[in-house]
């Protein structure tokens, strides 16, 4: 047993307190920086998925004898390829229904205010409950509408910019994250490297398989609702599959709100009953695919939250960020559970009698 | 303090990182371009004199002696009893039992008897590996696993005559 003399311990204890200062006050800058600038939070979000989706399939083509950098750029050019394809066919389509959205938006508007007219009379004659939704309703409709007409060009402009700064991030992040996260790693303290170094690997994990899981199971809902809602001739029927994609993100509560629009749509077109369960019964499949088949196989073993602890981890994201922290609400809860567990775990075995 | 960090930064090698590699008997059997991938994975470390490299508890992963000494100890730190079973020097390497298990367990510690560089190599790097690398991450784990068994055999006999002694 080598013993030291004080001043080697303190020498010792500065390096690793001088360490940890830096690899802390790193981070938390990055963290800062993200978190403060909202588009380029959003942008950088969206890579940080982006290269989760990508890196298995880099990895498979480095088994098949391609170096890491030929299999990144060829995964990338196809990826890029294929969402020009795709904007090539999609875009025409939605822009469509977006102007026919915008041409038809003053009848549906006026068809909704005369049915939370029709639900208050009716609440008023049966319940006797006096509630003023109209003169509410009306201000957001109006606001809505403001937003709808004028504002959307320039919305879907910045969202595009958004959007496609996103690949060439995520491109960026899947070069160079090897070396990043080693001078990262370079930086943590002896004692606690081996523990760091866990963590990393694990949240890595966790998170990689739940976004890959989370985004298959939404693109497969959409899809699922764009294709039962164009069968029944449903207007706004790619508009309406994207946004259950989008709402199904979040759980338990996303589905519903996904629904929402095609019902108010429904209702104000006057949909006879058999109609409108129709359109009901398009989500009800969607949700029994998704909840039968998709989250039993890719989900479900991923998640170990208690679902009441979900509920309240969406609340309290929307609280904070709307709907994007109800999105990220569920991995960033994840990689918090982890991380906490692993820390209280080192605690512990120090304090049985090490360091 | 600062000249600590800066001496350790530009010291001369004193080994070729891929010569040390190749001389271990876990990688002995890969080529050039898969030590390059190997070494690639993995994390060098510096401890100055009576730093622990890890103590007795869970571990992770295996480390091999660039320069510098290790001494490897019973016990813990403020165990009076911690004693030196043996003090490892430049090519040795220890820990790679963690490499094999999920929950890997060190029944030893480990501290730095001198100013060290060891070269860590850990289960995530190995798991990381054999997704990427699957040929290259066998030829480890196969390499591992006759460490491992050759030393599960030396246990055996060893127990074994300890058994015969006892009776006798």
């Amino acid at each position: 047993m080598l013993s030291l003399t004080t001043e080697q311990k303190i020498r010792l204890k500065r390096i690793n307190i001088i360490r940890l200062l830096v690899f802390l006050g790193i981070l938390s800058i990055l963290g800062g920086v993200l978190f403060l600038v909202h588009n380029l939070f959003i942008s950088f979000l969206l890579a940080f998925v982006i290269s989760y989706l990508a890196r298995p399939l880099i990895a498979s083509l480095e088994r098949a004898g391609l170096s890491y950098n030929t299999a990144l750029i060829l995964i990338f050019i196809s990826g890029m390829s294929l969402i020009g394809f795709l904007g090539i066919w999609g875009f025409p389509l939605i822009s469509q229904q977006i102007n026919h959205l915008q041409t038809e938006w003053p009848r549906y508007s006026e068809g909704l205010l005369n049915l939370i007219q029709t639900i208050e009379s009716k609440a008023k004659s049966w319940l006797g409950l006096n509630i003023q939704l109209q003169a509410k309703g009306k201000e957001q409709l109006l606001s809505f509408s403001q937003v709808l007409l004028k504002d959307l060009p320039s919305i879907l402009l910045q969202a595009i910019s958004v959007l496609l700064l996103a690949p060439f991030l995520a491109f960026f992040m899947l070069k160079d994250s090897h070396k990043i996260s080693k001078r990262f790693m370079y930086l943590v303290p002896n004692s606690v490297f081996e523990m760091v170094l866990d963590l990393q690997y694990k949240i890595n994990q966790q998170l990689g398989q739940f976004i890959r899981a989370r985004f298959l199971e939404a693109f497969i809902v959409g899809l699922f609702t764009f294709v039962g809602l164009s069968l029944i001739s449903f207007p706004f029927a790619s508009l309406l599959g994207g946004f259950a994609a989008l709402t199904n993100l979040i759980p338990y509560i996303g589905p519903i709100i996904g629904a929402i629009p095609a019902i108010i749509i429904a209702l104000v077109n006057h949909y006879e009953a058999w109609d409108l369960s129709l359109v009901v019964g398009v989500y009800l499949i969607a949700q029994f695919i998704d909840a039968g088949i998709l989250v039993p196989i890719l989900v479900a073993r991923i998640v170990n939250l208690h679902p009441v602890t979900v509920v309240l981890l969406i609340i309290l994201g929307g609280q904070f960020m709307g709907v994007l922290g109800m999105i990220i609400s569920i991995p960033v809860a994840n990689a918090l559970k982890v991380t906490s567990l692993a820390v209280y775990e080192h605690i512990t075995q120090l304090k049985n009698g090490t360091l | 303090m600062i000249d600590f960090l800066w001496k350790n930064f530009f010291k001369k090698e004193e080994k070729n990182i891929e010569t040390v590699l190749k001389e271990n008997p876990l990688f002995e059997n890969l080529s050039d371009k898969e030590l390059k991938l190997v070494n690639n994975l993995m994390h060098q470390r510096s401890f100055v004199p009576g730093e622990f490299v890890f103590q007795e508890g869970k571990g992770l992963g295996m480390y091999i002696i660039l320069s510098g000494k290790i001494n490897i100890l019973h016990g813990n730190s403020n165990k009076t009893e911690s004693s030196v079973i043996s003090q490892l020097k430049e090519g040795d390497f220890f820990g790679e039992l963690c490499l094999a298990q999920e929950k890997g367990y060190h029944h030893v510690s480990a501290q730095a008897a001198e100013e060290s560089k060891l070269l860590g190599f850990f289960r995530p790097d190995l798991l990381t590996l054999i997704e990427k690398n699957p040929n290259t991450g066998i030829r480890i784990l196969m390499k591992l696993s006759e460490i491992l068994g050759e030393r599960l055999q030396k246990a055996g006999e060893k127990l074994s005559q300890f058994t015969k002694t006892m009776e006798n």
